[in-house]
C-alpha cells in the first residue's frame, strides 16, 4: 500500500510488525510494547494501542494531522519464534534510529517470508523429538524406534492439516486420534514387547499446549487480563482435544482387541 | 539417568526446531531443557514429590531464561518454552485419560488433580521469578 503521508506509513509499519509478531505467537504485551515503542520514537502527541490475541488497534494523535487509527484482524496463528526475535531486533534498531523507515519496511517484508527450517526438516525433527521424549519416560529401544515412526507420521499429518486452515483443536484431535490408532496397530503386531505409555506420551508431547500455557502465564503477569484468560482457556481446550483423541482411539482399540 | 538427561537435551532441541527457533540458539535451548529435566530427576531421586520437583525445576529454568534473554538480547519465550517443555504434565494427562478409559474414576481424579497441580506450579514458578524482582524496582509515575 502506497500512502503519501509519513505518519500513515509509520502506522502501517508498526501495525504490520505487530501483526506478524501476533501471528508468530508472541505474547500480547510484547506486541503492544513493540508497536508503542515504534510509534513513540516519532514523538507524537499521544499513542495508544490495544492488542488482543486476534486483533490490533493502534491510534496516533498529533496536531499536524489530528488523528489516525488502524485496525487489524489477525488470523492463522502459529508459532514462529525466529520471526518474533527478528522483529524484536528490527524494532530496537528502528527506535534507536539505526535504520530508516523504508529499509525497515523492506526488512519487515523479508522477515515475513523467512523460513528457517524446511517443512521436511520440521517433520523429521517431530519424530526425533517424540522418540527422545519416549526415552525420558522410560521407554526401551523398540519404543524409541516405534515412537520415531509414529512421530514422523503425526508430524506429517499435523503439518499438512495445519496448512488447510482448519480450526486448530480439530487438527490436534485428528493428530491424537492417529497416534492412538497407530499405537494400537503396533500393539497388535508386537504385543507386550512394547510399552504403550512412553510411546503415547512421546508422541503427544510436541502437541501439548506448552507455548499457549507459557504465553498465558506471561500475559497474565504483563497485566493483560483478556489475553491471559483467553490463552489459558486455549491451552485447556488443546489439552482436552488431545486427551479426547487419545481416549477415543485407545478405547476403540481396546474394545476391538478385547484387552479389557 | 544420564541417558534421560541426554534425551531431554535432544528432544528440547527438536522441539525448538518445531517452533523455528533461530539456529544460533538451538544449543542453548537444549542446555536449558536438560538442566530443567535434571533438576526434576534430582528432586525425584531425593524423594521429593513430582509437584515439588517440577516447581524447583521451573524456578531454575525461568531464572536461567531471564539471564540468557538479558545477555543475548532475545525474547525470553525462546528459552522459557524450551525449558518448560519437558516439565509439561504429559504423563499425568495421559494417565488421567487412561484411568478414565478403564473406568477407574478415583485414580482418574487423582491424576487430573496432579495435572492441574503441575500446571499451576509451573505457572507460579514463572510468576515468582518474574514478579519478585519488581519489588525492588524504583517506583515510577509513568509507565
Amino acid at each position: 500500500m502506497n500512502t503519501a503521508y509519513p505518519h500513515e506509513q509509520i502506522l502501517n509499519f508498526a501495525v504490520k510488525a505487530g501483526e506478524i509478531m501476533l501471528q508468530s505467537g508472541a505474547e500480547t504485551y510484547r506486541v503492544e510494547d513493540t508497536i508503542t515503542r515504534i510509534l513513540k520514537a516519532n514523538a507524537y502527541y499521544s499513542v495508544d494501542t490495544f492488542v488482543i490475541p486476534t486483533g490490533i488497534i493502534a491510534t496516533i494523535e498529533d496536531p499536524s494531522f489530528s488523528m489516525c487509527t488502524k485496525v487489524s484482524r489477525v488470523k492463522n496463528r502459529s508459532t514462529r519464534l525466529d520471526r518474533i526475535e527478528l522483529i524484536n531486533q528490527l524494532s530496537r534498531d528502528y527506535v534507536l534510529g539505526n535504520i530508516p523507515l523504508d529499509a525497515a519496511v523492506k526488512k519487515l517484508n523479508e522477515i515475513e517470508n523467512i523460513s528457517t527450517y524446511s517443512s521436511g526438516m520440521v517433520i523429521l525433527w517431530t519424530g526425533i523429538c517424540s522418540a527422545f521424549f519416549s526415552v525420558m519416560f522410560k521407554g526401551n529401544l523398540l519404543d524409541f524406534f516405534l515412537t520415531f515412526i509414529i512421530g514422523v507420521q503425526v508430524g506429517f499429518l499435523h503439518h499438512t492439516l495445519r496448512h488447510k486452515h482448519i480450526v486448530s483443536y480439530f487438527v490436534l484431535f485428528v493428530s491424537s486420534l492417529a497416534i492412538g490408532f497407530s499405537v494400537m496397530v503396533s500393539y497388535y503386531l508386537l504385543g507386550d514387547k512394547m510399552h504403550i505409555e512412553p510411546i503415547v506420551i512421546g508422541c503427544i508431547m510436541p502437541l501439548l499446549p506448552g507455548v499457549a500455557f507459557t504465553n498465558a502465564v506471561r500475559d497474565a503477569i504483563g497485566d493483560e487480563l483478556l489475553s491471559g484468560i483467553s490463552r489459558g482457556v486455549e491451552s485447556l481446550l488443546i489439552a482436552i482435544a488431545l486427551a479426547a483423541g487419545i481416549g477415543v482411539s485407545l478405547n476403540i482399540g481396546f474394545r476391538l482387541g478385547g484387552l479389557l | 539417568m544420564i541417558l534421560s538427561i541426554l534425551s531431554a537435551f535432544i528432544s528440547t532441541i527438536g522441539f525448538s526446531i518445531l517452533f523455528h527457533v533461530q539456529k544460533k540458539h538451538l544449543l542453548t535451548c537444549g542446555v536449558v531443557g536438560a538442566i530443567g529435566w535434571s533438576i526434576y530427576l534430582l528432586g525425584e531421586s531425593k524423594g521429593f514429590s513430582t509437584v515439588l520437583s517440577t516447581f524447583l525445576a521451573s524456578l531454575l529454568v525461568t531464572e536461567l531464561s531471564y539471564m540468557l534473554a538479558k545477555r543475548l538480547k532475545t525474547p525470553i519465550t525462546v528459552f522459557l518454552i524450551a525449558g518448560i517443555i519437558p516439565l509439561v504434565p504429559g504423563l499425568a494427562l495421559y494417565r488421567t485419560m487412561y484411568s478414565l478409559l478403564i473406568s477407574d474414576y478415583t485414580i482418574a481424579l487423582e491424576y487430573a488433580i496432579l495435572t492441574f497441580e503441575i500446571a499451576g506450579v509451573i505457572a507460579s514458578a514463572i510468576v515468582i521469578i518474574s514478579v519478585f524482582p519488581l519489588i525492588w524496582r524504583k517506583p515510577t509515575l509513568k509507565r
